[in-house]
């Protein structure tokens, strides 16, 4: 136990497990009171002046997003926009069946910190699935060591799923390099030694997209992209012959899995995307009409 | 457990790091430190990525793959470059130092100099004018590139051709892709706050 004399702590009792208890108790205290100090030495502020209608908008959108989920957990009937890459998946992995050659999948080249790559690692789960079911090597190099970590999981769990877990390579899917280009050499090496008959692009991805999208062609590989940079989307689109555009790739894990809750999920994303689609028009007219009422108000 | 406590831990985080956005005050104290322990789950996960990764081209090189001799310059390129940081004894070192200047700046430099060439064949295989859309980006792609390079032609209200383009028809696409990605990625929070995106968990 501890009591408050004046402004330090005193152990209540001094026996061995007192002794333990203060020790313990000191530390967690320690380390609670830590930001706050830290609060006081670095920040002035605790919220941002202007900030007010993003925080609106932000929940307002999660709100949306919110219902869907509901909406498809109350088993209400979710049909998913039709996404044209997505489509193309099983035919790709199909082509590597037929063809005896491997599928290579690139989850990004970010952290696991970019929602880009949760995206990617989504998609890969559901391509993993349709390797393990239809007999198709997968090979995964990750730039990331704990993308690598989370890939290994996840392709192992797939191939669980589909009852294929002695089918399992562990070697397969493996960490490369941190480093941009030397990891963007090594994928190059891969596509051009193993000839994959498909790539798949997923995630967060840098300079290194043209590149990989060049040398996939050259290798002969079907190749599927997908990404939310939109300076990478151009290389994508020239060089693949499917790309997902920005936010496909969050919906295409969702869309491929078919859970009623994740469908929901999209379904909030369109009913979000009209409201926004809403407040410009609404902007739109106002600005044409003379009024700077809606700029006053969000701060613009 | 393995699968609820990471989602639940994921849900503390995503919350925590919505409100650092907002408040100054709670990202000096909370938002450093998340970033901190980023850093230090990937230093724990390195252990075993690297020992993957030589136990993988270890086995190569025992088996006599054809690719056994590229493994073997992985492995001296690894446990080399190991070697000179632990000789130097600190961050930064001369070897250390050496070995990146002279062995991995270089070659990081020739592996991004293909992006030059790269260029080029794409740009063939997107120009090739078979349909309307690459009609109308050979013709786009034309005006740009003249009007950095030699000739800028006029293009509506005053401006130039080329930076119309770019700031009226080319800026309207980026800020579309960036509001569905925007909305995607609350999607995707919300996902993770409910426990229902399980991408990262790997199961």
């Amino acid at each position: 136990m501890l009591r408050v004399v004046g402004r330090a702590w005193r152990p209540a009792r001094q026996s061995t497990c007192g002794v333990r208890i203060v020790k313990t108790r000191l530390l967690l205290t320690s380390l609670l009171l830590t930001p706050f100090t830290a609060m006081a030495e670095d920040a002035t502020v605790w919220f941002v002046d202007g900030q007010g209608w993003v925080l609106t908008g932000v929940l307002v959108l999660a709100g949306l997003v919110a219902v869907g989920i509901l909406q498809g957990r109350s088993g209400k009937t979710i049909t998913p926009r039709p996404i044209a890459a997505l489509a193309a998946v099983p035919d790709a992995i199909g082509r590597a069946v037929e063809m005896g050659r491997p599928v290579v999948l690139v989850p990004g080249t970010q952290s696991i910190t970019k929602p880009g790559t949760i995206a990617g690692l989504s998609v890969l789960r559901s391509v993993a699935k349709t390797c393990a079911e239809t007999g198709a090597r997968l090979i995964v190099p990750c730039r990331d060591t704990i993308v690598t970590r989370i890939a290994i999981e996840t392709v192992e769990e797939a191939y669980r799923e589909a009852g294929r877990h002695d089918q399992f390579n562990p070697s397969d899917v493996y960490f490369v390099s941190n480093r941009q280009m030397a990891f963007t050499a090594a994928v190059n090496g891969i596509m051009e030694r193993e000839h994959p008959a498909t790539v798949f692009l997923m995630g967060d991805f840098s300079a290194e997209s043209l590149i990989f999208g060049e040398t996939g062609n050259r290798a002969g590989a079907m190749m599927i992209a997908g990404t939310d940079k939109e300076t990478q989307l151009p290389f994508f689109v020239t060089t693949c012959d499917h790309t997902l555009l920005g936010e496909e790739l969050y919906a295409a894990g969702a869309a491929i899995s078919e859970e009623p809750q994740l469908l929901g999920s999209l379904r909030g994303v369109d009913l979000g995307r009209l409201a926004v689609f809403a407040l410009i028009a609404v902007g739109l007219v106002l600005e044409f009409a003379g009024s700077d009422a809606l700029r006053t108000v969000l701060g613009g | 457990m393995r699968t609820r406590l990471p989602l639940a831990v994921a849900a503390a985080v995503v919350g925590l790091t919505t409100i650092t956005v907002f408040s100054p005050r709670l990202d000096a104290a909370y938002g450093k430190g998340v970033t901190s322990g980023i850093q230090i789950f990937g230093a724990f996960a390195t252990v075993p990525a690297v020992v993957g990764l030589t136990r993988l081209h270890f086995a190569r090189i025992t088996r006599k793959t054809p690719s056994a001799a590229y493994s073997v310059i992985l492995l001296l390129a690894l446990y080399g470059t190991v070697a000179a940081g632990l000789l130097d004894g600190k961050w930064a070192g001369p070897k250390f130092m050496w070995v990146f200047q002279n062995v991995y700046t270089p070659l990081q430099q020739s592996v991004f100099a293909f992006l030059a060439f790269f260029i080029a064949s794409a740009a063939y295989r997107a120009f090739r004018a078979r349909t309307l859309e690459a009609t109308v980006l050979l013709v786009a792609a034309v005006i740009v590139m003249l009007g950095n390079a030699v000739i800028s032609l006029p293009g509506p209200a005053g401006a130039s051709a080329e930076g119309w383009l770019l700031s009226v028809p080319a800026m309207a696409m980026q800020r579309g892709i960036g509001f569905g990605v925007a909305l995607a990625i609350v999607a995707q929070s919300v996902r993770i706050l409910m426990g229902l995106e399980r991408g990262f968990v790997g199961r």
